[in-house]
């Protein structure tokens, strides 16, 4: 197996921890609208690339690097879950959660439990396998969260995350890297330059010269980043824009939905009991003649006394219970 | 050779007293995605917030600062900044109702365990493991008495569930592409500005500056821009099904 490594954006990351947060609080006011966030879809790209290294011992060592790129998550969906009890795959409810074809970009999955290990529970082995097979990805990922305090004070808080994989039954840990900007190999600006004499040098400069730089010596190269960068920015801001109106929207409906069950709570509140329609009973006549029929002298189909311990009791017992006696031999 | 990711925020809070401090949810994601956004240096921000009584404070947004002083073990904020911070908190104060809103405390970020506080355990991790681990602590730096040494009083710190996330907090998340380009440029032009160079050398360092854009364009506004994207999609989503359930309870209301 290749030597495999998962990349995940800063972003990805604090989200999912942001949502978890608003999941495994007390202080949730709505718990059941927020339960699914505990767990959901990973989405990305994975690839395979042959790599050729030189080393002391062989000029052409080849060996492969599978990396998997984190790109999105996607709580699961509130009202479907994609596995049952016995850690079977709802391949149906899945393609309903993941819309648009988004299933080509399924990488993995994840799930947050609080307090507890970094290790797979068995259902979550079942899942994973199961989830495995069904959209046929052997290089399917199981990215755990287990978010913890670490001091009795509350005053300092860690979540672990790890990614498991599995191989033949097996699951073995794949490392996590966060990419930023840190993890970038580092080119500095350089503030001094060795001297070049020679003129072919200073020839060949000159003729190229004028694709880097404008009349005015600013650098070409330089204003097109500049451009692209800040229609970046640009389209960040409409984007936040949007988000902030939508946030607010689902607020707004949030509070009303919250109005309406108050109100419909009250108004159930106010109604007598006797006009509140209770579900009628329905008996079975054809059942019951059948089993009368059946069963004409069937204890169990009639009434009975029954005992504080449920043991029925005997209509026809004499008024004195009999005792029993010594065997006597019966006289010649 | 993998890689055992490890960054550590500490929010500090200059007050005497214990308190308590409460950290809103959507402010901790902005605070923990600016965190992550790079391994080889500190990050450092304000905290905005309320205080609530004398021992309990709340955050409720964060603003990014730019780090004029990069290096290791020290962070500084220039009075421009404070200055420029406690205007944002009055603007924000405004727009969110909170009168009382202000700069309440300030965090900053420990990547690769640079110098931490004594009081926290980092249990240095076996590197075999392969497991990730962010951490975050609150505490806060006191004086028994005038000239004594500054101690660290642990301080507890609960991040309370905001099931949105509010303006001023997306405000400030799509403010550190912005934060980071101007640092870049700020330091190109300096460069550019040296007029001892020669044009191979102005092309180099040209090519640098694109080179560092891209990387901020790929590692950190490209993922913000899809983070974006997908809490529309999902609160579209969200507000589809809650239009539809609203219906439902407006249809019993009736009813009854």
């Amino acid at each position: 197996m290749a030597d495999s490594t998962v990349y995940m954006p800063g972003i990805v990351l604090s989200s999912v921890m942001f949502q978890h947060l608003n999941t495994d609080s007390d202080a949730v006011v709505d718990k059941e609208y927020y339960s699914w966030l505990r767990e959901g879809f990973i989405l990305g790209e994975s690839k395979e690339e042959e790599k050729r290294a030189i080393t002391d011992s062989t000029n052409d060592h080849v060996y492969f690097e599978h990396t998997i790129h984190v790109q999105k998550h996607l709580p699961c969906n509130r009202l479907n879950k994609f596995y049952n009890g016995t850690g079977e795959v709802d391949m149906v409810t899945l393609r309903k959660m993941m819309p648009d074809n988004r299933q080509d970009h399924l990488i993995g999955w994840y799930r947050q439990r609080r307090n507890t290990e970094q290790r797979m529970t068995l259902r979550e082995r079942l899942v994973h396998e199961n989830l495995k097979n069904a959209v046929a990805n052997p290089d399917l990922i199981f990215l755990l969260l287990t978010p913890s305090e670490v001091t009795s004070a509350c005053s300092t808080h860690e979540t672990e995350f790890a990614t498991f994989r599995s191989l033949n039954r097996r699951f073995h840990k794949v490392p996590v890297v966060v990419s930023n900007l840190g993890s970038l190999e580092d080119v500095v600006y350089r503030t001094s330059y060795a001297p070049c004499s020679s003129a072919g040098y200073h020839r060949v400069v000159q003729k190229h010269k004028s694709k880097f730089f404008s009349p005015d010596d600013t650098q070409r190269e330089v204003m097109e980043i500049n451009k692209m960068n800040s229609s970046m920015q640009a389209e960040l801001q409409k984007e936040c824009k949007k988000v902030e109106k939508s946030e607010q929207e689902v607020q707004t409906l949030l509070a009303q939905l919250t109005a309406l069950r108050k109100l419909i709570s009250k108004k159930k509140s106010l109604i007598p009991e006797k006009d509140v329609l209770r579900p009628s009973i329905r008996e079975n006549l054809l059942l019951e003649n059948s089993l009368k029929s059946l069963f004409p002298h069937s204890p169990l189909f009639q009434t009975q006394t029954l005992t504080l311990h449920g043991v029925p009791v005997a209509e026809s017992l004499p008024p004195r219970l009999t005792t029993p006696c010594p065997h006597v031999d019966p006289e010649p | 050779e993998w890689k055992l990711h490890e960054l550590l925020c500490s929010f500090q809070y200059r007050i005497f007293g214990r308190n308590n401090q409460f950290s809103a949810a959507d402010a901790f994601l902005v605070c923990m995605n600016h965190a992550l956004s790079t391994e080889k240096e500190e990050v450092m921000g304000l905290c905005l917030g309320e205080m609530e009584t004398d021992r309990i404070v709340h955050i409720h947004s964060v603003i990014i600062l730019r780090r004029s002083d990069k290096r290791k073990d020290r962070v500084e904020i220039s009075p421009e900044q404070l200055s420029a911070a406690s205007t944002e908190a009055e603007r924000l104060a405004d727009l969110t109702g909170k009168p009382l809103l202000r700069v309440v405390g300030w965090y900053h970020s420990h990547p690769h365990i640079t110098v931490w506080p004594s009081h926290v355990d980092v249990r240095t991790q076996d590197k075999n493991t392969k497991t990730g681990r962010v951490l975050y602590t609150c505490f806060q730096s006191t004086q028994a008495q005038k000239g004594a040494e500054y101690e660290r009083v642990e301080v507890p710190v609960h991040v309370v569930p905001r099931d949105s996330v509010g303006k001023a907090c997306l405000e400030s998340a799509v403010e550190l592409p912005r934060i980071l380009c101007q640092e870049e440029q700020d330091t190109y032009r300096k460069i550019h500005s040296l007029s001892h160079l020669d044009p191979i050398t102005k092309i180099h360092n040209g090519s640098v500056f694109t080179k560092n854009l891209c990387s901020q364009m790929s590692a950190v506004s490209g993922p913000l821009l899809q983070w974006l994207e997908d809490r529309l999609d999902q609160n579209q989503q969200n507000i589809a099904d809650l239009q539809l359930e609203k219906e439902r309870l407006q249809l019993e209301l009736a009813s009854m």
